[in-house]
């Protein structure tokens, strides 16, 4: 038998108080909070789960962010986009009538009229800036106009009209995060949008004798491409069309300069990036100058943007030239109305991208919120139940200690 | 024939035996709940009886009892058991400053919540997301360098939180120190006491205790035993090393150092040799010290400083959009000025050492290729080198994992461009400085011409810090960048230029207008926010981690496993603690119902004694008064 001193009692007694005191501290502290883990040692696995699946709900939500932004800026882009691309139907309208070759030169000033006046609100579409003031057609240039225009006189007109339309932005993109490590490409070049023609370049100064002197790089319609010291123009020609650039590059037979092509209807984008070989080749004036305005002056570009294709009709209809509006402006405006009509689908398609995206997300993020749930969170009827239970423990135990010392031989010595 | 008076005598013995039985059980009832306290025992004998078996003898048939005697007063102890208790409360006190402090760690970490570092880090990359997609926003600028604050200052936080706790840790070292040389010195003059007493022939019940409670105290710091072999000499050893001998205390002392953060190492106070202290309250300190709170201390500077260069090696790339290029994102307090790193360790007046944290490889690589070389790379370790070996069939990725895998204390990694990075963990070896690439080496050509970091294969073209200038070693065009100061999660910050002016924080890339000017930017171009935001869910080696979100896991679970541990092993130390401290007080503990019935048995022993004197004086009466002679 196992002697019992009169302290023991006490001691265990204390010893037990303690315990269901901390556990019945943690379930009220967990009831209070509502979270399972208190402390990280309550259940660290479950801890380092939680930790991660938080830090990746807050990326989801910004993915989801992201796409909802995205969308709205699309949505937008795509107004005017579907708007320029009536307004191109009714010029079309007009192009058609005006090439029958049934109305008289003043009833073509009159189209012309109207034909200007479509110029103008296809501009303004092309300026068209976003709900923060940002172009929305300028590319990665979004705090300066999209596109600038020139005044001049035009044959037909006594007032002065829009001769030119330059374009100020640039053809850089951005890549938006849509997902883990997963980006769009968010491209808005107003060059590549409102642009009728492919365009060709005509380079002017013999390149046979070419060859690099230095390594440098060169940037074709936004495709870096390393020259390496020795490279001729051939070798150049090779680098060009392999490079996956939408510009196809050939030796001129006539010139013997280089000539481009654009692949579709878009701007020659030429830069030298390191060094000067494409200045070297007349191509382009030195780095100080800005693509596109500045390629060389021995060279010679053919092919326009969707407003240059309406100035020529506009212009057409003035002079009451019908075979011009018939041909060469028709062709040039149903290759304009293409491209318009295929970047209306594309942002289309864009759109119903990030509406993918969004919704994807917002399941994911629910989806995580749910694991985030089930490892943080507290099961409250199961600590509600603990609680009664330990209290009762606890109760028992008190009642216990109270009654520790109430008999003993004390009260029956005389 | 017995005296006459003999008898009176004999009950006068039994009388003060009876007193002395009932003192003694008022004084087990006195110190009922004292501490360290043993219940005595008074141990009675029968007097020696008359007559001795020899020529003095009378007649008589047998031996005449003379009473009762008290021989001594013993304490009720088991030496075994207390030896045992010594023994495993060590554990006990080492598990619970363990658990006391892990409790610190934890909260310090304060996860899962909507407040830690974590989540600041979060809301700074969300920053740099919302930045990618209004890169022409200043709003998401500010909102970019004040989660960029915000995460500093969440960083300094959790640096002063957990160089705090180091701080408290060194004043607990400090504190226990002075604490066991008390209680040492206290042991050491008790048992002068005690072996004075005893050679008095006493049996110093109290002074036992009170030696015994010290020695259960001082166990509970440090892991001692005690020695009883010789019995005018009990000695307390710490792991092997007397501490106590006899009347003589040894004593420790503590001894500041000028590395590990100033902190102070215990010595012994004579010799001046290093203590190995390993159990109870002050082993675990130093450790706590010395191993949990430095290694908390390096993953938080490891994370720092990787988060930082990795932003600001994207940051410097780009262009504010007031024009501004180069600049570092967050500022580093770099260890040594000079560009290549060089530093003067041992004080003498030259430069003989290179403090470098990053190399970076001059040519892209792509991780799918094939190596097609063979060659062993050797790098810095924990202690000395390590080797890793490469074949012409692996590939970039698997050379880079196999680099990552070793027990080497440099990282590689691809960054952006594919160029091969190498980087400086923390040193596990408290004499190598942390974040500072000790060694490099390839004995094929992986290293020099296919990644361009270092100029020549071979011992002869290795770098090796030991030398000023060590990065003549590497490739003229590989990067590199010199290690920061010791604690760079102290110091790190949001770059002055930046704060002052935000639109100086890059999203963008610089566009080249010719080499005599500067450069442009675009304001809708977000590249390097995308970039920078990138960084958080890409595989970049944050020490032996290779992503954020693994390194901020595993930290979170580390700690917390190292807490549940602590309270675990402290809830079965305390059991098995109370186990034997219960059957210690069974053995040792006093029942005041027992003393009690135990002086109602001394009493009437007394009475009956008081009445044998009584009768014995009766008879006495009868013959000298009563005889009538």
């Amino acid at each position: 038998m196992r002697r019992i001193s009169s302290q023991m009692n006490n001691n265990n007694t204390q010893y037990n108080l303690r315990q269901q005191e901390s556990r019945l501290n943690r379930v009220t502290n967990q009831i209070g909070t509502q979270q399972r883990i208190l402390n990280l040692r309550d259940d660290p696995i479950s801890a380092g789960h939680l930790v991660k699946y938080d830090s990746y709900l807050t990326r989801v939500e910004h993915f989801e962010k992201n796409a909802a932004t995205l969308r709205d800026q699309f949505q937008y882009r795509e107004g005017y986009m579907y708007n320029s691309l009536e307004i191109m139907q009714r010029v079309r309208e007009l192009a058609v009538s005006g090439a029958h070759g049934t109305y008289t030169k003043d009833d073509l000033s009159n189209m012309a009229v109207e034909v200007n006046e479509l110029l103008g609100e296809l501009i303004q579409n092309a300026n068209a800036t976003g709900p923060d003031g940002s172009s929305i057609f300028a590319g990665t240039n979004t705090h300066m106009r999209a596109f600038d225009i020139d005044m001049g006189a035009v044959e037909g007109s006594s007032v002065p009209l829009v001769a030119g339309v330059r374009y100020n932005g640039t053809i850089d993109s951005n890549k938006v995060e849509l997902d883990e490590n997963r980006y769009i490409t968010v491209e808005n070049a107003g060059n590549r949008t409102f642009w009728a023609e492919n365009q060709r370049l005509f380079g002017g100064r013999d390149a046979t004798n070419w060859q690099a002197t230095q390594d440098s790089t060169i940037s074709v319609d936004g495709q870096l491409i390393q020259v390496e010291t020795g490279d001729n123009i051939y070798a150049l020609i090779a680098k060009i069309n392999d490079s996956g650039a939408a510009i196809k590059a050939g030796l001129d037979p006539v010139t013997c300069g280089l000539d481009l092509t654009t692949t579709d209807a878009r701007q020659l984008w030429l830069e030298d990036v390191t060094g000067s070989a494409l200045n070297e080749l007349g191509i382009i004036k030195d780095a100080s100058q800005r693509p596109p305005y500045n390629l060389g002056d021995s060279v010679r570009v053919s092919g326009g943007s969707l407003f240059d294709t309406v100035i020529a009709l506009r212009d057409a209809m003035f002079k009451g030239d019908h075979e011009a509006i018939g041909g060469r402006v028709l062709a040039s405006l149903d290759s304009g109305i293409s491209t318009l009509t295929a970047r209306v689908a594309k942002s289309g398609s864009e759109y119903e991208r990030v509406q993918n995206d969004m919704l994807r997300n917002s399941r994911t993020a629910l989806s995580v919120t749910g694991h985030i749930s089930r490892e943080g969170d507290l099961d409250l009827t199961k600590a509600i139940t603990d609680e009664k239970m330990l209290e009762l423990t606890q109760q028992a135990t008190l009642s216990n200690a109270g009654k520790m010392y109430s008999s003993s031989l004390l009260n029956y010595m005389k | 024939m017995a005296n006459s008076f003999g008898a009176i005598e004999l009950g006068k013995r039994s009388l003060m035996a009876h007193a002395q039985q009932i003192n003694t059980a008022g004084h087990n009832i006195s110190n009922a709940d004292t501490e360290g306290y043993t219940r005595q025992r008074v141990q009675a004998k029968a007097f020696d009886p008359i007559y001795r078996p020899d020529l003095t003898r009378a007649e008589t048939p047998g031996q005449i009892g003379q009473g009762t005697a008290i021989e001594q007063i013993t304490r009720l102890r088991d030496e075994l058991l207390d030896q045992r208790i010594v023994a495993q409360e060590n554990q006990e006190s080492y598990w619970a400053t363990r658990e006391k402090y892990y409790v610190m760690l934890e909260q310090i970490y304060n996860e899962p919540n909507d407040v830690s570092v974590r989540t600041n880090m979060d809301r700074f990359w969300s920053a740099w997301q919302e930045l990618s997609v209004f890169p022409d926003n200043k709003a998401a600028r500010q909102a970019v360098v004040t989660r960029g604050e915000s995460l500093t200052t969440s960083i300094h936080q959790r640096f002063a939180s957990l160089s705090g706790v180091g701080t408290m840790l060194n004043g607990d070292i400090e504190a226990t120190v002075r604490q066991v040389n008390d209680f040492a010195s206290q042991i050491a003059r008790i048992n002068g006491e005690i072996v004075r007493s005893e050679a008095m022939g006493d049996n110093p019940n109290d002074l036992y205790d009170r030696r015994d409670l010290l020695v259960e105290k001082l166990g509970a710091l440090a892991n001692i035993t005690t020695d009883r072999r010789d019995a005018d000499e009990f000695m307390v050893h710490i792991d092997g090393h007397v501490l106590v001998q006899g009347s003589v205390a040894r004593g420790l002392d503590i001894r500041a150092t000028t590395d590990n953060n100033g902190y102070s190492e215990v010595i012994w106070k004579d010799t001046g040799n290093l203590a190995e202290i390993s159990g109870g309250t002050l082993g675990a300190l130093i450790e706590l010290r010395d191993v949990d709170v430095r290694g908390e201390i390096q993953s938080l500077n490891t994370m720092t400083m990787n988060f930082a260069d990795l932003v600001n090696d994207v940051h410097k790339a780009g262009i504010g959009a007031n024009g501004v290029t180069g600049l570092e994102f967050f500022t580093q307090h770099p260890f040594v000025t000079d560009v290549n790193g060089n530093y003067d360790r041992n004080g003498d007046g030259q430069l003989d050492t290179s403090y470098i944290f990053r190399f970076t490889g001059a040519n892209a690589l792509h991780g799918q290729d094939k190596v097609g070389l063979e060659g062993v790379m050797t790098f810095s370790g924990k202690s000395g080198t390590v080797t890793v070996p490469y074949y012409a069939t692996d590939t970039i990725d698997a050379v880079v994992n196999r680099i990552n895998d070793s027990d080497g204390e440099v990282k590689a990694y691809l960054d952006r461009d594919n160029r091969l990075v190498l980087k400086a963990t923390t040193a596990s070896d408290r004499e190598n400085p942390d974040f500072v690439i000790r060694h490099v080496e390839d004995s094929g050509m992986f290293l020099t011409g296919y990644a361009g970091i270092l100029n020549d294969s071979g011992a002869a073209g290795a770098y090796d810090f030991a030398q000023a200038d060590a990065v003549n070693a590497l490739v003229a065009d590989a990067g590199f960048s010199v290690a920061p100061v010791l604690n760079p999660a102290g110091y790190v910050a949001v770059n002055q230029a930046i704060r002052t002016d935000v639109l100086s924080v890059a999203a963008a890339m610089p566009i080249s207008r010719g080499e005599n000017r500067p450069p442009e930017v675009m304001a809708g171009d977000g590249r390097v926010a995308v970039e920078i935001a990138a960084i958080r869910n890409s595989q970049v080696m944050i020490g032996t981690d290779r992503t954020f979100d693994e390194y901020f896991a595993n930290s979170v679970t580390n700690v917390g496993l190292k807490g549940e541990q602590a309270e675990t092993n402290l809830l079965s130390q305390n059991k098995i603690m109370n186990d034997l401290r219960d059957l210690r007080d069974s053995i040792s503990g006093v029942n005041i119902d027992e003393e009690l019935a135990d002086i109602i048995k001394f009493q009437h022993g007394y009475n009956a004694a008081a009445k044998f004197i009584t009768v014995i004086d009766g008879m006495l009466d009868t013959i000298i008064n009563r005889l009538g002679v």
